[in-house]
């Protein structure tokens, strides 16, 4: 059975069809790709699986039972995280009490969140710098950051919307590592513009356009879909 | 030692030195002090919402009214002893914040304080209206009966101005205790997670509703408690208190003292009730001495005294 199968979701605001009949099913493990050109509909589309938008049709069911109607607290606690394209983390608390926000979101048991923190923050590889406002750090902190309160939820999935947008290379690097990390015990959402970063890491990928699907497959498939290279690639793309 | 201790120690501290300052105290600044106390009660509630929680209220008016109208009602009119008043009085307070909070937390941010002003004035205007009850501006004196109770077996006198300051201080004592419980526990970091970034916080798996209304519902009824004590142990209660300068002034005091510490309200009312005091021994404009002060606190002091104390050299402070 797949962890999550979305059946003709489709979000519409007034006349503006952003995201139109989509389909999608996730296994438990590996990452998948969604990407589309700037305003094809990736993030609405996140947004109608992570509960921050309701839709306006079609049905969504994770580990069989069916969330369409579930708010967002809700669906985190089943195990959806969402991590955000623009960095959404709580500025002016330091990075332990971020993370031990994150940790009892999900947690109903009255422990103590701090050996979860230590875990996650060596998970993603954070210097363990207990003093410092959050919103201090650099950028590129700040994201590992955001990714690990995503995995404070202990995530069945975690959907990762532009995660290295702003990073250098080299951190870019660590992120994937990381990513491909996460997606040995847990299924991996990627919305991702940068075209190196989706070849490497996707099992398969989703190409948005319109609010519509035009293509999906393997990485390989989807480099040599005339479609997707008229839509979206570009001849020589990468 | 950790920063639990030391707050507890400060705290501490801070309840020993105003149960010494009632010794040295004249008379006439013996009540005063006993006042601020009771709007420090008040302040405090309202500084759970709007400090920890990050809700701004332009309408505790009604929940201290709620209080103040529910203790002093019942003992005109029917005649209550002063321990059912006041558990009435702040039992008005926790259902009128429950039911504020199921409709305004409908609404966010400029919404929610347009709403809270609206109800308070629906209450305010209700003080007003059932005149045959409360006899609006003028108000209600308490009568002889309700100047005193038993209970733990000793004769409680509210004429005594040593009951009365101790009977505030110790309910000043048990609203810190609440606040430094709540601030310290699980459910206050989901208070300040979501003052800090709601949507985040949701994202995260906390049922924000439910939070918020829980905090207003425990910040109303605080406000009542002071509302009901103020009520009792001052033997009047009248419309001004429902008004829109009693939703005004827990504000003041709270930005004044450092919205989001605990003690910061106490700090507050006493500076705030202070200055106006001063103020109109010398001059009839003392209002225009205090909207000065005011202008100045905010402009170089935006975090408030123990906001400030707290950035600059605390920063361990609840």
């Amino acid at each position: 059975m797949n962890l999550l199968e979305a059946r003709d979701v489709s979000r519409h605001f007034g006349g503006l069809r952003a995201v139109d009949g989509v389909d999608l099913s996730l296994e438990d493990r590996g990452i998948h790709a969604i990407i589309g050109p700037n305003g094809a509909g990736k993030t609405t589309f996140v947004s109608l699986l992570c509960g921050r938008l309701s839709c306006s049709a079609g049905t969504i069911r994770f580990d069989g039972e069916d969330i369409t109607g579930l708010p967002a607290w809700r669906r985190a606690r089943r195990g959806i995280a969402y991590t955000f394209q623009i960095t959404s983390i709580f500025p002016r608390l330091t990075v332990r009490e971020n993370l031990a926000i994150a940790v009892q979101g999900c947690s109903t048991r009255r422990e103590d969140p701090g050996p979860r923190v230590t875990d996650i923050l060596a998970r993603v590889d954070l210097p363990d710098r207990t003093g410092e406002a959050a919103g201090t750090l650099p950028y590129g902190h700040q994201r590992l950051l955001e990714v690990g309160m995503g995995l404070a939820l202990a995530p069945r999935l975690l959907i990762l919307d532009e995660p290295t947008q702003g990073l250098s290379d080299s951190e870019i690097n660590h992120f994937c590592g990381l990513v491909r990390n996460i997606a040995w015990d847990a299924a991996v959402l990627l919305i991702e513009h940068n075209m190196r970063v989706v070849m490497e890491l996707a099992d398969r990928i989703t190409v948005l356009d319109h609010g519509r699907v035009l293509s999906r497959g393997t990485p390989a498939q989807i480099r040599s879909d005339p479609a997707v290279q008229a839509a979206y690639l570009g001849t020589g793309a990468d | 030692m950790s920063a639990w201790r030391k707050s507890l120690l400060l705290h501490g501290a801070i309840l020993a030195a105003l149960f010494g300052l009632q010794f040295v105290l004249p008379e006439y600044h013996h009540l005063a002090v006993t006042r601020v106390l009771l709007l420090a009660v008040f302040a405090m509630g309202f500084n759970l919402l709007f400090g920890y929680t990050g809700l701004l209220s332009l309408g505790h008016a009604m929940f201290f009214a709620a209080g103040m109208y529910g203790a002093g009602l019942t003992a005109y009119h029917l005649a209550w002893p002063v321990p059912a008043a006041m558990l009435f009085g702040v039992l008005c307070g926790a259902g009128l914040s429950l039911v504020v909070g199921l409709l305004a937390l409908r609404t966010t941010g400029v919404a929610f304080m347009i709403v809270t002003l609206m109800i308070s004035q629906v209450v305010y205007l209700a003080t007003v209206y059932f005149t045959t009850w409360t006899r609006g501006d003028e108000g209600l004196v308490m009568p002889a009966a309700a100047r005193s109770f038993e209970l733990l077996g000793r004769q409680w006198l509210l004429t005594d101005p040593s009951t009365r300051y101790n009977l505030a201080l110790a309910l000043l004592a048990l609203t810190m205790a609440c606040v430094l419980l709540v601030v310290r526990g699980r459910f206050g970091r989901a208070l300040i997670a979501i003052r800090e970034n709601e949507d985040r916080s949701r994202m995260l798996g906390y049922n924000t509703f439910i939070f918020k209304l829980q905090a207003l519902t425990l910040s109303g009824t605080l406000s009542a408690m002071a509302g009901a004590a103020y009520a009792l142990m001052f033997a009047y209660i009248g419309s001004s208190f429902a008004a829109i300068q009693y939703s005004i002034d827990p504000l003041l005091y709270t930005l004044l003292g450092g919205a989001g510490t605990v003690a910061g309200p106490i700090v507050g009312t006493f500076f705030m009730f202070y200055l106006v005091d001063l103020a109109s021994e010398h001059t009839t404009a003392y209002l225009l001495v205090t909207g000065v002060v005011l202008l100045f606190l905010v402009l170089f002091f935006p975090r408030g005294a123990l906001g400030y104390v707290r950035a600059r050299w605390l920063g361990w402070l609840p």
